[in-house]
């Protein structure tokens, strides 16, 4: 591998996106590993990369927010009827039926302030939620291979668990989960599994 | 240092296998950025990358002192070999920790790896200025840059879904990131200034 070649196609980009075929990638490494033009195109591409995906996260979220608030009247309307009817059957239907809801059925559920958390990237901050609060917790499952059902677990810095609850539905992309008495501040690990397996880990600070 | 890679790199192998501790220096020298970078890259713990990096070197002078590498060309690839091995030792090592701290449950500390409040204001206010730089966007090159960078979509994806050819994909790629490099550098300099005005009291 030579510097035009990187140059041409877009090398040192792809290798960072993880988009490079293994035997490239290889390549790449053992190229850059004794190479300090190379090394200091990969530090400088990645903070770019960096910063073009935190504007890019923080754009798409701003947007998700302002579909919700310019929706029209009648869809307004229609969002607030079916909230109220899925309070109604959030009151009278059994426990067990509840845990297993769609998370879009069981995020309908109350208005919640949504705390989102993403899949951790480099630069990404953690989540934040207000202690005591109640609060929707809204984890990126981005890049899971189907949906199904996993366990949610939220445990201090410490290691001790501070709530959890399992056979909770997701969807390949995103899952969502009430926690209706909030939690004490402090900074917390939120753990996704599935199986035994842990799928995603995230941070969320709980601020006084 | 002066020669050619291959040059310099037949050097260390034989000041190393010679036991000259000037060979160590050398492969440390020509070699520790790239394999921090390598690290890094696939261990994403910047914590732990300095100790894998101590390890992989103790081990390749080990092993070139012992007479495991004979094509000095292929330095390296060794390096990148062991570096490997170190990175799969860190997955297996954080696999059995997680199942061991599932079991004690509190009984160990989880270290937070979480910013300072300060780092966190300056990250809030960097983040608020690179989406107003995206927002001035055409809605078309914000939509690439978010597609790409963000969804991690494919080009050949993105192409199909904005009705763009290959071509026309790479150029407004690369324009509208061009874009967003020299705008967010002007922007970054502001916001480093602002945190290096001192304070009156």
């Amino acid at each position: 591998m030579n510097h035009e070649q990187i140059e041409r196609q877009d090398v040192v980009e792809r290798y960072l996106l993880r988009r490079l075929p293994p035997e490239e990638a290889q390549d790449f490494e053992e190229h850059y590993l004794g190479c300090a033009e190379c090394c200091e195109r990969i530090r400088e591409e990645r903070q770019i990369i960096t910063d073009i995906q935190r504007a890019c996260s923080g754009w798409s979220r701003r947007k998700r927010q302002r579909r919700f608030w310019t929706l029209p009247a009648p869809a307004m309307g229609l969002a607030a009827a079916l909230a109220a009817a899925a309070v109604y059957l959030s009151v009278m239907t059994p426990t067990v039926v509840q845990r297993r809801e769609a998370p879009a059925a069981q995020s309908a559920a109350l208005p919640l302030p949504v705390v989102e958390l993403t899949t951790y990237r480099a630069g990404e901050t953690a989540g934040q939620a207000k202690a005591g609060a109640p609060f929707r917790l809204r984890l990126d499952l981005h890049g899971l291979a189907a949906a199904g059902e996993c366990s949610i677990e939220v445990v201090r810095e410490s290691g001790e668990a501070a709530w959890s609850r399992s056979g909770v539905a997701r969807t390949a992309e995103q899952t969502e989960v009430d926690l209706l008495n909030g939690l004490p501040s402090g900074a917390y690990w939120v753990r996704v599994s599935s199986e035994g397996k842990l799928l995603r880990e995230f941070g969320l600070r709980v601020e006084p | 240092m002066n020669g050619s890679p291959r040059e310099l790199w037949d050097r260390i192998v034989k000041q190393i296998r010679a036991g000259d501790p000037a060979g160590q220096s050398a492969l440390y020298e020509a070699f520790a950025p790239g394999l921090r970078l390598f690290l890094g890259h696939h261990i994403q713990r910047p914590e732990e990358v300095e100790d894998r990096l101590h390890d992989a070197f103790v081990k390749a002078v080990v092993a070139i002192r012992g007479g495991q590498l004979r094509e000095p060309e292929r330095l390296a690839g060794f390096l990148r070999t062991i570096a490997w091995r170190q990175i799969t030792a860190f997955i297996d090592q954080a696999v059995e920790q997680r199942s061991l701290i599932e079991d004690l449950s509190g009984a160990l500390r989880i270290s937070s790896p979480g910013p300072s409040p300060e780092q966190l204001a300056i990250d809030r206010q960097w983040t608020e200025q690179a989406i107003e730089i995206l927002q001035s966007f055409p809605a078309l090159d914000r939509e690439i840059l978010v597609r790409f960078y963000w969804e991690e979509q494919s080009a050949g994806q993105i192409c199909r879904e904005l009705n763009l050819t290959p071509t026309q994909f790479r150029l407004r790629k690369t324009r509208a990131k061009g874009r967003f490099v020299r705008e967010a550098s002007r922007e970054f300099s502001r916001v480093q200034m602002r945190k290096r005005t001192p304070v009156r009291h």
